[in-house]
Parts: structure tokens; sequence; C-alpha cells
């Protein structure tokens, strides 16, 4: 899923001093603020007082010998409309439309399936808003009493059902709660991360007997009423996993001129879960560009983070991960499942790329 | 006078000038052959004549009437009453009888019908036809088609007879037999001839014998 | 070498005679653009059902629906395992009836925002462009108001309506006001919108219709990847109790069972023109062939194979055939645009709103229809082209070939014998219901038959000739006691039209007469109350029970009898289950019972069984189709499960086709706790004026018609009328066809005895008594044809009445002879035939002889 920029942490904080944060947008939706007092599992649920939300699952598969490897993505977007006296029914309501992404990488096989869904809240789609339940037609993302999530992706030609145990309390990013995005106060959000789940399921490709795969989880859940900055054109977003069990967030934001937006963040997250680091002093390194034969949009690929004197290559498994999401979002970007090259080429971990404005730009979108 | 006349008679068929100016006379009870080779115009001077067709320039009189001056409905009355014809293809009409074909002129004349009877007997007796007057026309010769055709044109006793080719049809026999019929009856009711005609015999018949060429008299007395 | 011959005699021959030409060419043009206007006038009004059938989205590879009623919205997530291989659309329907212009307009329910899962992957994608502000503005307009509407490109057009204009009008009986929110443009490549349809989104159509959480139909289509074998196989297990599996040409195939009853009379009149013309075109080629005679001879003589001379005069037919078909197809096409208006109003009015504003030149039909023209005039060439490829020169240059005399005492034997074949093949054997191939062959047969007797109707016509006295009598008659193939042809034809004229409106007649004495006895309420706009079995309007509560507790009201009717899956088959209160009926009303007298007794008993042995009274036409008699039982999916019902009696009901079961109001509750109903029946208190109580219950409620019987009666007789205008307007067409043949045939017989006319003309006969002799046998001629067409159609009719109407639509029609009806079509034809015939017969008066033949000398 498209993910929404991170306000840079300490950068802002002082901007904040004095300033009144409204509680509410002009149209009547909550306004993310510092000192949300965040209670687990109600906050995993969904949020309708909140403009936007996604719940954003990628990871790494691998068939039980290992050798067979897949990348998937699967994201549940909420989107409330605009506040009127009718809203529908309960079964359709004319409220709240979920939208949702999904897609299946496999590397041996060079196939790369995409499917999207569209649909408003009510019987095809909907979320719980006290426990994590949201679902889009046959799609879901389900935490149970036991704190296990358990998820159903369906594209043609292939279906994934994944389970996965997340600790009890996810990675907060932000200060007090509130993940700046710009120089607007309203523009914020409120944002938990799971960067590490361990995934076991089964993958069913079309004429294959079901697969039993296993590998990690990167989960996102953010929520918020107002989203981009000004002047940004696209971003680049990264979550990598290390085999030494860090795990890397990167938030690259594209201006208009070029020049990467001060907004941008990386996040050094530990194996108990806790930020060690942050910073906006890092560089994104392009060795080398992909163009989509579909959209002819030119994705700069393999791409390469530099932070704190270390460098993160990202090579996609495959090179066409690219969505067209015609039907529900409009939106044309690249996210993908990436190897994680250090600076001698050797291979340290796995990433998910997304790279988005470079079809077109996202101002407007959102 | 004339009982039939015609001056500077002119008839056009498009381009073509059949009758050139022509011009003649024929008095009560006369006899006039009209001879020519094929296309002179015979048959269109005879159409003439009876008022079954219209000059383009001259003039026509029948018993003293312009032609010219007459309603197609004043024509058909003469015709009716004052113009007998007779047809090389003797044109009976096939579904009327031998009998019935000679009534129709008196029928056209709203005669009585005890009147037409007595008159169609003593044709009939006239034409010698008495045993085929049932007959239908198919189912006659043509001497005998003829005859009934004279007696259907004579029924009314007509001013003028008008004959194209009488004989033209018949063996010489037969010919012969209805060219003295014709000449019999015309005498005996005093009944003008006008007879187009190829035969020199049948020429003799007459008093007068016209000679046609390219639409003019060429010869005999006008 | 053959072209520049080929081109003389063909090409300059028809220039020169320009008129005959003209004519044959005519011939074949009307009979190719009647048949081919009906056919395409006939598509454009079933395509609007099967459009209706279609919905708005893209097509579908199966559908749900409910065995009985609607479907619980609650049970859809059963389905979610499907959605992995197949998309959902959720569907309601409804009606709506616009008060300002009288119009009944199509409801159609769906989730606007989901639409776009089912939509075809191949479409082009959005991306690459910011979405359009007004787009999404619009978007949100449909879903977020609960009296959005989106309406046809067609219907925005007719009426001048923009994106916020309100349609003013009423659902049920409840008035309604919607709003524009968009205009629903065409996709390319995809049948066009209907005009009558209004798309709402589903929560904002089923709040509208009163019917919230429930669907009529689920539509699912396979996606990427799957197959429809798949989804059936996955359905079957999955599909909660009551829920059925339909196959799309079910649905398409309802729409045309409404329709049958219509198309079938516009195919057999399609047929008439074509065969009229057919007649027409025979005699043209006859004649022209004959016309044609020294020319043939001449070739012959010359040394020209006959094979030769029948390409000739084969060529000059198949030119003036695709001269014909092609003028045909155009004159086809703007004839069925001004037929399609008139039967798409009719078919809205019997069936509820269709659209069809123009029909397309569908291209395969106007090949069909050009083809059967061209082949039709090759065929019409055929015999007459051998006939004088083959007969020797002498024989053509003879006089009197023009006028042999037919046989007709073989064809009218021959004529005969068809026609008596064609009775008992239509009347002897029994064969089940719905089949009706016998009827149809029968009726062609009596047609072809009748049509060759009646030659033989002219030589007895012509008898008094031969006694005759008068030379006018015997010169018009005689030539009648010998037909020739002229008469004969023109005889046939004039029968042809003239015999399905006949058996048309006989047949019309009896079904108007039959349904009026059918409504005058059995309907003895005072006053009928329904919705608005609900006309027919079709009608989705329905009335609350509160309101019909009401209206039975007014002061001025003694009883009330509720009819309600729910669309219900029998058998495989589309029928209606109907609750009408026994208890009523019995007391006040009338029911014509098959077979019994009083229907009271029966009725009584079956409301006092009640639900414990449940009795139901079936309509004449669901007892042909499923074959059920007194006594049988049934089984009728409910909601809670099968319940079953034994059939108490048959009774006679001309509402609609599909069949009728009847069970009594408290049973009908039970069983699907349905208290709505279609129409109320009124029976007031003695005393009460019935125009005072009309009047004011319908000022009381708007959206309500009140009429009385005498109402209905001339509702029905309007209906028919309506039903039955484009059959009457052919009818006239295939008339003038065969009046316009009569006139040909007439001044062919005029040539043939130039001679004759003639020899009359120089013997003094007047241009009008001429005139009067031709005119006489033109007469004669017509007058066959005439007698012999009455007599076609009365046997038609009987065949139409006893046999096609029972067997094809399951109700027995009582057959009577409408002699005021036959009286006026025997004047109207010879009319008619008088005033064509009379300028022909004056212009044949005025023939000169055969020049050529005259000249001689």
């Amino acid at each position: 899923m498209i993910r929404l920029p991170v306000a840079a942490f300490g950068v802002s904080v002082s901007l904040m001093i004095g300033a009144q944060t409204p509680a509410s947008t002009p149209d009547g939706f909550a306004v993310a603020r510092p000192g949300y007092r965040f209670s687990f599992p109600r906050d995993h649920g969904s949020h309708p007082e909140y403009r936007t939300e996604w719940w954003y699952f990628t990871g790494h598969l691998w068939s039980l010998d290992g050798k067979r490897r897949f990348g998937y993505q699967l994201t549940f977007f909420r989107q409330a409309l605009p506040k009127k006296a009718y809203s529908g029914s309960a079964s359709w309501g004319s409220d709240q439309i979920f939208l949702a992404h999904g897609t299946l990488t496999d590397e041996g096989g060079k196939h790369f399936w995409v499917g999207e869904r569209l649909n408003r809240g009510g019987l095809t789609a909907n979320s719980a808003t006290d426990h994590l339940a949201v679902f889009n037609e046959s799609w879901k993302a389900e935490q149970d009493a036991g704190g296990v999530i358990h998820l159903h992706l369906s594209v043609p030609g292939a279906g994934l059902d994944l389970t996965m145990q997340a600790p009890p309390r996810p990675v907060i990013f932000g200060e007090d709660g509130v993940s700046r995005k710009g120089a607007d106060i309203t523009a914020s959000s409120h944002y938990l991360t799971f960067p590490r789940l361990s995934s076991s399921g089964t993958l069913k490709l079309a004429n294959e007997a079901p697969m039993p795969v296993s590998g990690t989880t990167w989960m996102d859940h953010e929520f918020s009423s107002n989203q981009l900055g000004e002047g940004q054109v696209g971003w680049d977003w990264a979550g990598i996993q290390l085999r030494d069990g860090r795990s890397l967030m990167a938030y690259r934001m594209r201006k208009s001129d070029g020049s990467q937006d001060p907004f941008s963040i990386m996040y050094d997250v530990d194996k108990s879960g806790r930020i060690t680091r942050r910073t906006s002093e890092f560089k994104v390194l392009e060795q080398g560009a992909w163009t989509s034969p579909a959209s002819h949009t030119r994705y700069p690929q393999p791409l390469t983070f530099e932070a704190w004197g270390e460098r993160f290559k990202l090579v996609p498994i495959l090179k066409d991960q690219e969505l067209r999401t015609a039907r529900s979002t409009g939106i044309t970007y690249w996210e993908g499942a990436c190897r994680v090259l250090d600076a001698s080429g050797k291979e340290i971990g796995d990433a998910y790329l997304e790279q988005t404005g470079y079809a077109h730009s996202l101002k407007g979108r959102f | 006078m004339a009982i039939l006349e015609g001056h500077g008679i002119v008839r056009r068929f498009g381009s073509r000038a059949v009758l050139q100016g022509l011009s003649l006379a024929v008095e009560a009870g006369e006899r006039v052959a009209l001879l020519g080779p094929s296309g002179c115009g015979k048959t269109t001077l005879l159409h003439l004549l009876g008022g079954l067709d219209r000059a383009d320039e001259g003039e026509v009189r029948l018993d003293g009437e312009d032609l010219a001056a007459a309603t197609p409905k004043r024509l058909a009355q003469l015709r009716r009453e004052k113009v007998g014809t007779i047809f090389q293809f003797f044109h009976l009409i096939p579904t009327l009888t031998a009998r019935e074909n000679v009534e129709l002129s008196l029928q056209l004349l709203r005669w009585k019908p005890e009147a037409i009877r007595g008159r169609v007997d003593e044709l009939i007796r006239a034409v010698g036809i008495e045993s085929r007057a049932e007959a239908w026309p198919s189912e006659l010769s043509g001497g005998e088609m003829q005859r009934i055709a004279v007696a259907r044109a004579l029924a009314a006793k007509p001013l003028v007879l008008l004959a194209d080719e009488p004989t033209g049809n018949l063996d010489r026999a037969s010919g012969e037999s209805v060219l003295a019929l014709l000449k019999d009856l015309t005498d005996r009711e005093n009944t003008a001839l006008v007879m187009v005609t190829h035969s020199e015999s049948a020429a003799s018949l007459c008093h007068r014998t016209l000679r046609m060429l390219d639409g003019r008299i060429v010869e005999g007395s006008l | 070498m053959t072209g520049s011959l080929g081109r003389r005699l063909i090409l300059r021959a028809l220039w020169r005679e320009k008129g005959r030409a003209l004519l044959a060419m005519l011939s074949v043009a009307l009979g190719v653009s009647v048949f081919l206007s009906i056919r395409l006038a006939n598509r454009a009004a079933v395509a609007s059902f099967e459009g209706f059938a279609n919905g708005v989205g893209q097509g579908s590879d199966a559908v749900v629906r409910a065995e009985v009623g609607p479907l619980d919205e609650a049970a859809l997530p059963r389905l979610d395992a499907i959605r992995d291989i197949a998309w959902v659309r959720p569907i309601i329907e409804g009606s709506f009836y616009r008060a300002r212009s009288k119009e009944a307009f199509q409801i159609l329910g769906t989730d606007l925002v989901g639409i776009g899962n089912s939509v075809d992957s191949a479409a082009p994608a959005q991306s690459g462009s910011a979405p359009d502000p007004s787009l999404q503005a619009r978007f949100f307009e449909s879903i977020q108001n609960s009296d959005a509407v989106m309406i046809s490109g067609a219907f925005a057009k007719s009426d001048h309506l923009l994106p916020g204009a309100a349609i003013q009008g009423f659902v049920n009986e409840r008035p309604v006001t919607l709003h524009v929110a968009g205009i629903l443009l065409d996709a390319p490549g995809r049948p066009a919108l209907q005009r009558n349809l209004l798309v709402m989104d589903l929560p904002a159509a089923q709040e509208t219709l009163q019917r919230p959480g429930q669907l009529d139909r689920l539509e699912l289509g396979v996606r990427e990847g799957a197959s429809p074998q798949q989804l059936d196989s996955g359905l079957r297990g999955m599909l909660p109790k009551n829920w059925v599996l339909e196959a799309p040409e079910q649905r398409a195939s309802s729409g045309k069972t409404m329709t049958a009853a219509f198309r079938f009379n516009l195919t057999i009149l399609s047929l008439i023109a074509l065969a009229v013309g057919a007649y027409l075109l025979f005699q043209a080629f006859d004649a022209s062939v004959n016309r044609r005679r020294e020319t043939w001879a001449t070739l012959h003589a010359l040394g020209c194979e006959p094979a030769r001379v029948l390409r000739f005069v084969m060529a000059e037919a198949a030119l003036l055939g695709s001269l014909g078909s092609g003028l045909g197809i155009f004159l086809g096409w703007l004839l069925a645009q001004g037929s399609v208006r008139s039967i798409s109003q009719t078919v809205a009015g019997l069936y509820g709103a269709s659209s069809a504003t123009h029909a397309n030149l569908d291209p395969g039909e106007g090949l069909l229809a050009g083809a059967i023209g061209f082949l039709v005039c090759l065929l019409a060439a055929w015999i007459p082209a051998r006939r004088a490829a083959h007969t020797p020169p002498v024989q053509l240059l003879a006089r009197g070939g023009e006028t042999k005399p037919t046989r007709w005492v073989l064809f009218t034997l021959t004529g005969l014998a068809l026609t008596g074949a064609g009775a008992t093949l239509a009347f002897l054997p029994t064969l089940p219901p719905g089949v009706a191939w016998h009827a149809y062959v029968a009726s062609v047969l009596v047609l072809l038959g009748g049509s060759l007797a009646s030659v033989g109707l002219m030589p007895l016509l012509g008898a008094p000739g031969t006694a005759a006295r008068g030379w006018n009598a015997r010169l018009a008659l005689r030539p009648l006691r010998r037909p020739t193939g002229r008469h004969g042809f023109a005889a046939a034809a004039l029968a042809v039209a003239v015999g399905m004229a006949t058996g048309m409106g006989v047949m019309v007649q009896s079904f108007e007469r039959t349904v009026q004495t059918w409504i005058g006895g059995n309907l003895r309420a005072d006053l009928y109350l329904a919705p608005l706009g609900s006309v027919g079995a079709a009608s989705q309007h329905r009335l609350p029970g509160a309101l019909a509560d009401e209206l039975a507790a007014d002061p001025a009201v003694l009883a009330a009898d509720r009819f309600q009717m729910l669309p219900i899956h029998l058998r495989g088959q589309e029928t209606l289950l109907g609750a009408g209160d026994f208890l009523v009926h019995a007391q006040y009303g009338h029911v014509a019972i098959l077979g019994a007298e009083d229907a009271a007794p029966i009725l009584l008993q079956m409301h006092r069984d009640g639900v414990a042995h449940v009795g139901a009274m079936a309509s004449e036409t669901f007892s042909r189709r499923f074959g059920v008699r007194v006594g049988d039982g049934m089984d009728i999916p409910t909601p809670d499960g099968l319940r079953h019902l034994s059939i108490r009696a048959i009774y006679a009901d001309y509402g609609n086709e599909r069949g009728s079961l009847i069970v009594d109001r408290p049973v009908f509750y039970q069983w699907f706790h349905d208290e709505r109903c279609a129409s109320v029946a009124l029976y007031l208190k003695p005393g009460q004026d019935r125009a005072l109580v009309a009047q004011r219950l319908g000022q009381r409620h708007a959206g309500l018609q009140v009429r009385s019987n005498a109402d209905l009666r001339e509702q029905v007789s309007f209906v028919f009328r309506q039903t039955f205008a484009i059959t009457y307007a052919l009818e006239i067409i295939g008339l003038a066809v065969a009046l316009a043949g009569l006139v040909q045939a007439l001044l062919g017989l005029a040539m043939a005895r130039r001679g004759e006319i003639w020899t009359l003309r120089a013997l003094g006969a007047s241009e009008g008594e001429i005139a009067g002799v031709l005119l006489g046998e033109g007469l004669g001629v017509a007058l066959a044809g005439t007698l012999g067409g009455l007599s076609i159609g009365l046997v038609l009719a009987q065949i139409l009445v006893r046999v096609l109407n029972p067997q094809v639509f399951g109700w027995t029609l009582r057959f009577s002879l409408p002699w005021g009806f036959l009286a006026l079509l025997l004047g109207l034809a010879l009319f008619s035939a008088t005033a064509a015939l009379l300028p022909a017969a004056r212009w044949a008066a005025r023939l000169n002889a055969d020049r050529e033949a005259e000249e001689g000398a």
C-alpha cells in the first residue's frame, strides 16, 4: 500500500510549541494529536472518526526446502467519505469506502500477481473497531484472542493463507504518539508498526498442490485525517529486515525539483522493537533504472540507502513488481520484495521497497 | 353531295407523313376500291374516314359533318349510326356467338330486343349462316366469320361501309362469295363502300378504283 | 459479345418500359420491406426486454434468485468464499410511475461502489491522470443521497434533464421525488441502455421501494483465471436454502415468453406481405416474358440456344430482384422506425416499460429479407422463362399465346384438397400444450389451398354472362368462365390478403368478446383500486397492508377483496402465485370455474380448510402449462421450505400468459409473511354512490387509480386495440399490395383484349361503355378473391381460436362471428377494388389496336 509521509521527529517538535492543534478538521474528522493514549487490541482496530486508515502487510516467504522464494503484499485501506445526513444502510454504507491491494511475487516462476478491491463499508467490506479484523470480500486480516493474526489473500491464479504471532505492543513511530507529515499542524497521523512477524502458512498456486511456506512479515497500521505535505511529488519507502535482527524503516520524500525533502526520515529498530536511532541525514543512491513496458514509467533501481556509515542496497527479486490500480486508487507505483546487500555485496537481509510518484505526481491524489 | 369527303388530308406518325394531302369524294351508294402497295397509308385513310382517327391537317366530312369538329362522343355516335366496318382479321368478339356478334351493333344503338331479333334474323339469312348462328367464332371458318362481320357491319343500315382487306385472309372461293355478298347488300341498301384491297377481282366489283402511293392518290378520279 | 447483347436486350428494354420494370421492382420492394420492417421492429421490442434482464453492468455468467420472493441480504456473506473466483453484483428492482408523462419506469438498484469489481480488466486504466474532482463529486452524489438516480442518455436527451433535475412520480402508491445525480452513457460495443431505466444505489433503492434488507437477484461473473464450471460447482455447495442458481438464458427467455403473444402475431403477418408479393411477382414476370415473346422467338429463329434465352430472362429477373430487394431493405428500415414506436408502446402498455425508440438495421435481417426477395423474384421468373426458352418459335408468335385459359378445375380441386388437409391437420390431432406447429402448417395450407380454390369462383361468377341479354354483361362476365393465368393470380393474391385480414380480425373480435364477457361476468366488485402505473402482471407496484386495511375499514365499504401476486419458479418455469380473499369472493364475487356452476362452495371449503389442508385455484393457462387437473397436488417453495397444496378448481383467466395459482390470503400470509397487495376490489354498501366514493378515495390517495367495472372493460378494449393496431396496419398494406396486383391484372387483361376494344370502338361503343366492361371483368375477379378470402378467413379464424391460442397460451376463446366486421371487410374490399380499377379501366378503354398487325395492308 501507499505509505504516507512520516513527519520528521525532532525538527518539527519546536514548531509545535505554542501552536494549538485543533481537535478536528473543517469537515469534521478527528486530527491525530499528541497525547493519544493507545490501548491494544482496541487500537489495532478501525478508527472511523479519522478520515483515512490502512493496515499494510508485506512479507517474504520461502518454501519449506528453501528453494522457492516469494514476496507478498496485502493492504487494506479505509477512506471516509464527506460527512452527510444520509449514509446508506448498515449493509451498504455510504460513509466509508474500503479499498485493498494484494500482490504475490514468485521469484523462480518470474511471475507477479496483482489484485485490487473497492467496496463500501457494510456486508462486503468492513473493519472492527475493537480489535484487528478487517476484510474486503474474501481478503481478510484478523487477530484472534490469542494475538495470532490470520491473513487471507487471493488473486487470480494464487491464494495465500498466513498466520503470525504478534507481540503485545507495536512500535509507535513519531513523538508522543503522533507522527508529523508537514508544516501544517493538522497534517499528522498515528502510526503503528510490527516490523518483524514470523509467519507461516499455505500458498496455493494454480495447477499446483497447496505449498507450505514460512517467512517474515512487516505490518504497518496508520490512521489520520490529513496527509501529504507541500511540494511533495512522491516517495521511496523501504522496510528492511536484517539478518542480525535489526529492522530499518527508510522514508525518502522527493520534491518537485528532485531534491530530498527534509521531512524524510530513517529509523533503526532493534530486536526487541525499540527505536535505537533515527536520522534525516541519509542518502539514497540510484544505480540504474528499470522502465515498465506497460506504463513506460522509469523506476530507479536498484536503490541504495546510506546512513550511519552503513550501506543497504535493495535489489528486487523480480523486476516487474509494478501495480497499476485503475479500479481502486487509480495510482501506478512499484512495490516489491528485494534482497538487501551491504557495501561489499553480501546479502544481509530482505526488504520491501515502495516507489511512488514516478508514473505521475501524487499531488491531488490524497 | 358526296356522302364521304376528304380534302387535303395529312396524317403523320412521328416524323413520317403517312398521308400527304389526300383528297377524295364518295357518293351515296358508290363502291370505291383503294389499291396500293403495303405501307402506303390505305388503312390509315380508312380509319380517318371512319372517325377512328383524326387527321393532322385537312378535312373529312361524313354526311356533310366535319369530323374534325366532332367530339369523341359524337364520333362514336356517328360510327354507331352511319358507319360500318369490316376488318381483315374479322375481329369478332370471341366470347359472343355469331348471332350475338351481329346483335352487338344494334344493342349499342339501344334497339328493343324484339326489334333486334327481327333484324338479326333477317341479316343472318341474308349472309347465309343460319346453321352457324349459335356457334362461337373459334368454331367458324374464315369465310363464315367474315360473313358475320358483314352482317354486323350492315346491321344498323349505315351510310358507309368501310372494308379493310375483307378477303385478305380468305381462300379464293370464300373470298369471292363474300365479295358477291358485299356487292349485293350494298346495292340493296344503297350503302356506300370504300374497300381497301389487293385483289383486282375485288376492285372490279367497284364503281371506281383509286390507286395510292406514298400517301397520295395517284390514279383514279377524285 | 454477350455483354452488349445482354445490355441491349435487357437493360435497354427495361429502360424503355420503365413503368413495367418499376412495377416489378416495387412488388419485390413492398414484400421485402414489410417483412423486414416487422422483423426489425420485433427485434427492437424484444431486445428491450432482454436489456432489462441484463441490467446495467457487464453480462454475467450466472444468476442467483430465491425460489420465491426476495433474497435476504443477510445471507449474502455465505457466498464470501465464491468471491475468490467470481464477482457478485446484488440487484433489486422495482417500478416507478412518472405522473406527468404517464410513463412507467424500471428502478434498478445495485451496489454502485462495488460495481467496479466486476469491470472488465481490459478496460483502460485511469492511472496517469488525477481524478476529475467533478466526477468524484458526482459519484458521491449518487451514493450519498437517498433519492439519487442515474438516468439513461436517451431519457436525459428526450426530456432535457440535467444533473440535479427532479423527477416526480409514484412508487407503489407513495409520491416520490427522485433527483438526477448523473447520466449513464452507452458503452461502445454494448447494447444501448434502456430509456426507461433508473439506476439507484442499492441502499437508496431499498429505501425508496420500501424493501429494506431485500434483494431480487445476484449476478455473478467469473474472475480472470476461473471458469464458469468452477463457479457453478462452487456455488451449489454454498447456496442458502430457497436460493436457486439460474443460467442467464432463462432470464432472457422470460422476456421472450412475455412477448410471445405479440411476436407471434407479427411473424405471421410478416409472411402475408411476402406471400401476396410473391403472387404478384409471378404474374408480373409471366406478363413480362409474354410481352417479349417476339424477341425470344426471333432469337430462337436466329439460332440462339434455349439455355441462353433462359439466361437472358433470368438475368433480367436477377437485376429487377436485386434492385427491388435493395429498395425493399431501405423501405423496410424506414417502415420499422415507424412501427417500432407503436409496438414499443403496446408492449409497454401490456407488459411494463419497454423503451425501444428506433430499430437498428440488423445486417442479418436485412440480408435475409433481401435474399428472400431476390430468390422469390428468380423463382417467379423461372417458370415463364423456361417456357419462353423451350417453346418453339412458331408457337411463341401465335396470337392466342397470352390468353390461354388456365386449368381452373385442377386448381380448384387441389385448393379444396389442401384446405381440407389443413383443416384436418389443425383439428384432428391432440398435441401437448405449447406445441403448435400443426396449427401453423395448417394455416399455410388453408391459405394456399383457399387461394387456389378461389380461382374456381370465377367461372361461377361468370355463369350469368352466358344467358345475359345485354352486351355489356356478356362481355364483362363471359371471360370469367374461362379464367386465364392473370385472372387466377390476381384473385388468389386478393384471397390471401383478405383471408389473413378476415382470419385475424375474427380472432381478435372473438378474443375481445370473450374477455369482455369474462370481465362482465367475473369482476362484480364496485371499485378496483391499484397503484398508479401498475399495468399487467409485470408491474411491481404494491399497496402496503396498512393502506388496504384503511380501505377495507372505510364506512362506505361492505367488503374488500385484496389480491396479491408473487412471481414464482415452479418446475423450472416462471409463473405467478396469487392470494385472494376467498371468503369475500364467495359471498360477493363471482369466478367462472370450468366444469362447475357455482364457485362459492369450493371457495368456502378452501377458506375453511385453511393452512391445514391447503387448496388452490389454478388458471386455465396454468393447468395447461403444468399439466395439472382438479385433485392434483403441488409442492410450493416458500421461505420456510416446501409446502403442499391441492388443486380444487380451474378458472378462466385472461390476465396473463404465465398462468396463476391462487390461494386464500391467510394461507399466503402464513407462508410468505407478506401483507402487501397488488390491488384491492371493494364491494360497497347498498345505497352508496359509486362515483362519489371513487372520487373521494382517489382524492385522498393520489397514488391510486380507482376504476369501476366499466372502466376496466374500456381499458381492456383499449389494450386490445393498441395491441392489434399494428396488425390492422399491416393488413391494410397487404390489401393494398393485392389491389395493386389487381390493377396490374386488369391492365394485362385489357391489353390482351385490345382487338375487342378496338372492334367495340369501331362499332361505336363509347369509352364509358367499354370501361364499364373492363371494370366489370375486374370486379368479377375482385369478388372471387374477396369471397374466397372471406371463406379462408373464417377457416383460419377457427384454427386461430380453437387450436392456436389454446395450444400456445392455454386459454379457451369463444368463437364469435362478427357479421358487421365481415360486411365491412367485403364492402371495403369491393370499394377499394372499384376505386383502383376505375382509372385503369378508363385508360384501357382508350387503347388503340396493335398497330403493327393492322398496318399489314
